[in-house]
């Protein structure tokens, strides 16, 4: 499900002094199944950006085109307002704060009775997202509240890919993580994306956006800065330095290698496993 | 949740912004008392109340306060002033001020319209004074001067400071919790909750699916806060120096006497019984 803005502005507080200019003039396309990272500042207008999407925020001027399902200003009361959110999930910043159900199973069928899912297929459904997160059954009858962090959070998760959206949207899911989970994290995503569903990540880390990435966002001050393949990110130092954008350990060891005689392409390089093929690749042709 | 426009601070310079919070608590409170005086006649009160209107509206106009706001509240007073009135209308009245036969031993005495009409005014007026207070001062400069006004209670043992840190922690947390509001609100919206329509049932599910949210993340900040302050020495017996004093202008001096004028002028109309119908027609006479 492709995602389209076009001409589209975000101001909050309009009218008023506190008024702010949070999104200005975004022209982007988010490809069908692509996993695509959104990097930024804070303030830089990532999260308005992605609540566009679900029409959770609606845009001050321009568009929204989420597979033919319209948002723009001028729609006080949409229609199909309830069939778009069933088509975009949306996970929050810590999403642990919204459980609040008495059981696990309980808060993670919720989503599907709200869109009308009968009792018995909504269970059916949180058990296979519950299974798909990495939830051990013998917590399905646990109050969500007695969960560590960690599973919390895949509860949580878990509480909004169960309604099988077609783009799942990610606002920093392994902030405060520790790197175990975080990667665990990011497997389970890379899973959910094989199904065929769009990614969109909002995200700090550069390991991530070059390793799991198929595009990459970059907003700065409300302004679409650039949208490109992760690694085309890296290859203009200027750039990236002036975006404040930290360099990958790959990328930086990669380039490093290349100033001293190697001949590594960076579009190959993604992770260790990848960068260390690519050294073998060149001692094959000395 | 942007929608709260009641008693929220709006960032203007105005003169009004700038007059002394402790000043502010004090004009208010002398114009509430204005606002609940009784003049000589019904007329005499309505012509006051009209006065008095023009002074609070200019006030609200120039402090960059929407009157209109003010009437959008209203809305939600219908059903108190409608209720008053039934009250009145059922209450024996003063039968001098004239009254509508209905049936033979049923009557409406004018006196309960007028007397419904003078809270609606006071309504009004009040709202919209303390609208002026609350979107002109900071809660943490009213938590100020109430302080400030609490001082002598220290003599009693009272505690003072204790009670002002309660209250401006309290006041410190609303925009905070109204942010996790719509935060929380947000995330079930997009687990598809609708918190505008749905039946009774449903509703009851959304407003719990925030209120748990909100109870268990309210807990914890206040946990995180106890601690960190706590953790920074934190001793409510401790004296403390202020960051922000509160400094007495010539402004604040200027305004105090204005209003002390408005409320003598008023005074001194209840004293002499004045009546400005009656004083026109005699010297029309």
């Amino acid at each position: 499900m492709p995602v389209v803005f076009s001409h589209l502005n975000y101001i909050y507080s309009i009218k008023t002094p506190m008024e702010f200019s949070a999104l200005k003039d975004i022209n982007l396309q988010i490809e069908d199944n692509s996993f695509t990272m959104i990097v930024g500042h804070t303030g830089s207008g990532k999260s308005t950006l992605v609540q566009q999407i679900n029409a959770l925020l609606i845009p001050t001027s321009g568009i929204v085109d989420v597979n033919g399902i319209v948002v723009d200003c001028n729609v006080k009361k949409l229609k199909n307002i309830k069939e778009l959110r069933k088509g975009v999930g949306l996970v929050f910043q810590f999403p642990e704060y919204q459980l609040f159900e008495e059981t696990v199973l309980k808060d993670v069928s919720f989503g599907p009775k709200n869109f009308g899912v009968d009792n018995k297929k909504a269970t059916e459904l949180a058990k296979e997202a519950l299974n798909l997160v990495g939830i051990d059954e013998s917590l399905f009858d646990k109050s969500p509240f007695e969960l560590s962090g960690g599973q919390k959070r895949r509860v949580a998760i878990a509480g909004v890919i169960t309604l099988k959206p077609k783009v799942l949207i990610l606002d920093e899911p392994t902030a405060g993580l520790d790197p175990q989970g975080s990667r665990e994290m990011m497997k389970l995503f890379t899973k959910i994306k094989e199904q065929g569903t769009t990614i969109i990540m909002i995200t700090h880390d550069m390991d991530n956006v070059i390793r799991y990435g198929t595009d990459v966002v970059v907003l700065a001050k409300g302004e679409l800065i650039k949208k490109c393949r992760p690694y085309e990110l890296f290859l203009d130092q200027d750039s990236f330095n002036s975006l404040s954008i930290d360099e990958p350990l790959v990328i930086k060891m990669a380039k490093r290698l290349n100033q001293n005689g190697y001949h590594i392409s960076l579009e190959n390089v993604i992770d260790i496993d990848s960068l260390v093929q690519e050294i073998k690749k060149e001692k094959r042709y000395e | 949740m942007n929608n709260i426009t009641l008693g929220k601070y709006v960032p203007y310079n105005s003169f009004v912004h700038r007059l002394d919070p402790r000043y502010k608590i004090f004009a208010m409170i002398l114009l509430m008392v204005c606002i609940f005086l009784k003049f000589a006649s019904i007329w005499m009160n309505f012509i006051i109340y009209g006065v008095l209107a023009i002074i609070i509206f200019s006030i609200m106009i120039s402090s960059h306060v929407k009157i209109l706001a003010l009437f959008k509240q209203l809305k939600m007073m219908w059903f108190m002033i409608l209720f008053i009135l039934v009250i009145n209308v059922l209450v024996p009245g003063d039968e001098s001020l004239g009254y509508f036969q209905i049936t033979s031993n049923w009557k409406i005495y004018f006196s309960a319209i007028y007397n419904t009409l003078y809270v609606a005014i006071r309504l009004v007026l009040m709202l919209g004074l303390s609208m002026v207070l609350t979107a002109t001062t900071t809660p943490l400069q009213l938590t100020g001067a109430l302080e400030w006004y609490m001082y002598p209670l220290k003599f009693i043992r009272f505690p003072v400071h204790e009670v002002a840190m309660m209250i401006s922690l309290a006041l410190r947390f609303i925009p905070t919790i109204l942010e996790e509001t719509d935060r929380i609100m947000k995330a079930q919206a997009s687990r598809g909750v609708d918190f505008q329509r749905g039946k009774l049932k449903e509703k009851l599910r959304a407003i719990i699916s925030l209120i748990i949210p909100l109870f268990v993340s309210a807990f914890q900040r206040s946990d995180d806060l106890a601690n960190a302050m706590e953790a920074r020495g934190y001793n409510p017996q401790a004296k403390r120096t202020r960051y922000r004093v509160n400094k007495w202008h010539l402004r604040d001096s200027f305004s105090m006497f204005f209003i002390l004028l408005i409320l003598g002028g008023l005074i001194t109309l209840i004293v002499t019984k004045f009546d400005l119908v009656a004083w026109i027609m005699s010297i029309c006479a």
